[in-house]
């Protein structure tokens, strides 16, 4: 028995991560070496004091709102409760220092009886530097590479324009083919700026009631002169009285953007394309289905992985940057919707988006979308 | 002649937007910091200021603070031509007054100047 206790204890003071454990009352009863150093406390001095006095926690240099602290949400809640890097929390030491922290805290129950919680933390200001360095680089490399991009466009688009002297047909047709690849290389900066901040989980969703039909038409307008140019027929289908969904609409707008231009550059010429928008509560229904070239089955597990091209339209369409619907896909289960297909090669691809019309819940993030 | 301050470091983008510019009938006043900027709004009172956002020296939000400040320089109207895209970024400038943000990969130059135009337009 006195063994186990000793073994006990020297685990927990062993342990690199912060422990303290408290009662109902919010009291300390427990607190390990760590934990001491952490917060500039011994332990033994900690053991029947408040731990709102020991703890106290900060958000953007704020004292955290009582009923925010994440110790109390545990408690009321008693669910487990964790606080990561991106939770922005630092906790202040006895000595006034401040430090980030990431945290997990769990009730603590005897006999199905809430008796307190056990709160594990550690100090993540390394991590914190490392991501903040991340993020600058990715926003840094934004700015830094556009800039050589927008002269690139602008310069094309005077000598294309004829501004300063007068061009050959090949002259214009190879000028027009550097514009083109020019305006790739940007929307790929974008979509390599959209998938860090995806997985960085630092991407802001702000919902405002939109129309989805309405952005699934401004979409198509744009794409108006690839359908002209290869004869596509494009027929669009919405229920009469959709509801207003509260919903992002720079990132409702990626959505149809990545799959209605799929459709149309994976469409042959004089194919079909069609928009259905319809309402099944608790969900909106989007269908966008083509009679392109489809998908191979051996490959259709692959098309939502980042880099992904299909190998039979790698050879078609130079164009694409296998991100697309890798962006779509995430922010869709963000919204907490779903996307699925069905593709015959040679025969067409047809994508169904559902998304609640509870709509998007939103999220405070560095940088939105793009 | 109806004169643009260009507050533009790039000095590749300074010479298109500049030349294109000059092509269309303005005349051109050049800043490549944002000290220079505020300077050269102040002193030579440009019909409208065409401004970056990073720069040198100043920041384009600095610049646009400053000029808000003087009641010299207060009505020229100022549009952004910058790369950052960003919702805050946009929000931002607008707050501080400025009357169009437009970002520099995404928009053809015929695109700004016919803002310009429409915007001196509405002054007269």
């Amino acid at each position: 028995m006195k063994d186990e206790e000793s073994r006990l204890n020297a685990i927990l003071s062993s342990m690199a991560e912060g422990l303290v454990a408290i009662d109902n009352d919010r009291k300390v009863i427990m607190m390990n070496q760590a934990a001491g150093v952490l917060l500039r406390t011994a332990p033994q001095e900690a053991t029947g004091r408040d731990v709102r006095d020991l703890l106290v926690f900060f958000r953007d240099d704020k004292e955290l709102p009582y009923e925010e602290v994440p110790i109390e949400r545990a408690m009321t809640e008693r669910n487990i409760i964790s606080v990561n890097l991106l939770d922005n929390l630092s906790v202040r030491a006895k000595n006034g220092h401040l430090f980030p922290v990431a945290m997990m805290i769990a009730p603590l129950l005897t006999q199905g009886e809430a008796a307190g919680a056990i709160i594990l933390f550690r100090d993540v200001t390394k991590e914190r530097e490392i991501d903040q360095a991340k993020t600058e680089l990715v926003s840094l490399a934004s700015h830094q590479l556009r800039t050589p991009l927008s002269a690139i466009n602008w310069y094309a688009e005077m000598l294309i324009g004829q501004e300063v002297g007068t061009l050959t047909d090949k002259q214009k047709e190879y000028l027009q083919a550097l514009s083109d690849a020019n305006h790739r290389m940007i929307e790929l900066v974008n979509s390599l700026l959209n998938v860090s901040r995806i997985d960085l989980g630092t991407f802001a969703i702000e919902p405002t009631p939109i129309d989805f039909a309405s952005i699934g038409k401004s979409v198509l307008s744009e794409l108006e002169p690839q359908v002209l140019a290869k004869k596509l027929k494009v027929t669009v289908k919405h229920d009469p009285n959709l509801p207003a969904v509260s919903a992002d609409p720079k990132l409702v707008r990626i959505i149809f953007q990545n799959l209605l231009s799929n459709a149309v550059k994976y469409t042959p010429p004089a194919g079909e394309i069609k928009l259905s928008i319809a309402l099944t509560p608790p969900n909106l229904l989007i269908t966008i289905a083509d009679t392109g070239y489809g998908i191979p089955a051996d490959q259709q597990s692959k098309i939502f992985t980042k880099l992904f091209r299909a190998d039979n339209i790698r050879d078609k369409e130079a164009e694409g940057t296998g991100l697309g619907l890798y962006i779509v896909k995430s922010i869709i289960e963000v919204s907490g919707g779903k996307i699925e297909f069905d593709s015959l090669e040679g025969k067409g691809t047809t994508f169904r988006v559902t998304m609640p019309l509870s709509g998007m819940t939103k999220k405070v993030g560095a940088k939105g979308l793009t | 002649m109806k004169k643009i301050l260009l507050a533009e470091d790039d000095k590749f983008l300074s010479t298109a937007m500049g030349d294109k510019l000059i092509r269309e009938g303005f005349a051109v006043l050049r800043a490549s910091n944002g000290i220079d900027a505020v300077a050269l709004a102040k002193a030579e009172r440009p019909d409208l200021v065409l401004l970056d956002i990073i720069m040198p020296q100043k920041t384009g939000f600095e610049v646009l603070s400053e000029l808000r400040l003087d009641p010299s320089t207060r009505n020229i109207p100022v549009m952004v031509l910058s790369n950052l895209g960003q919702e805050v970024d946009i929000k931002k400038a607008r707050d501080l007054g400025a009357i169009d943000y437009l970002v520099k990969s995404d928009v053809e130059m015929k695109v700004v100047v016919a803002k310009i135009k429409e915007e001196l337009a509405k002054l007269k």
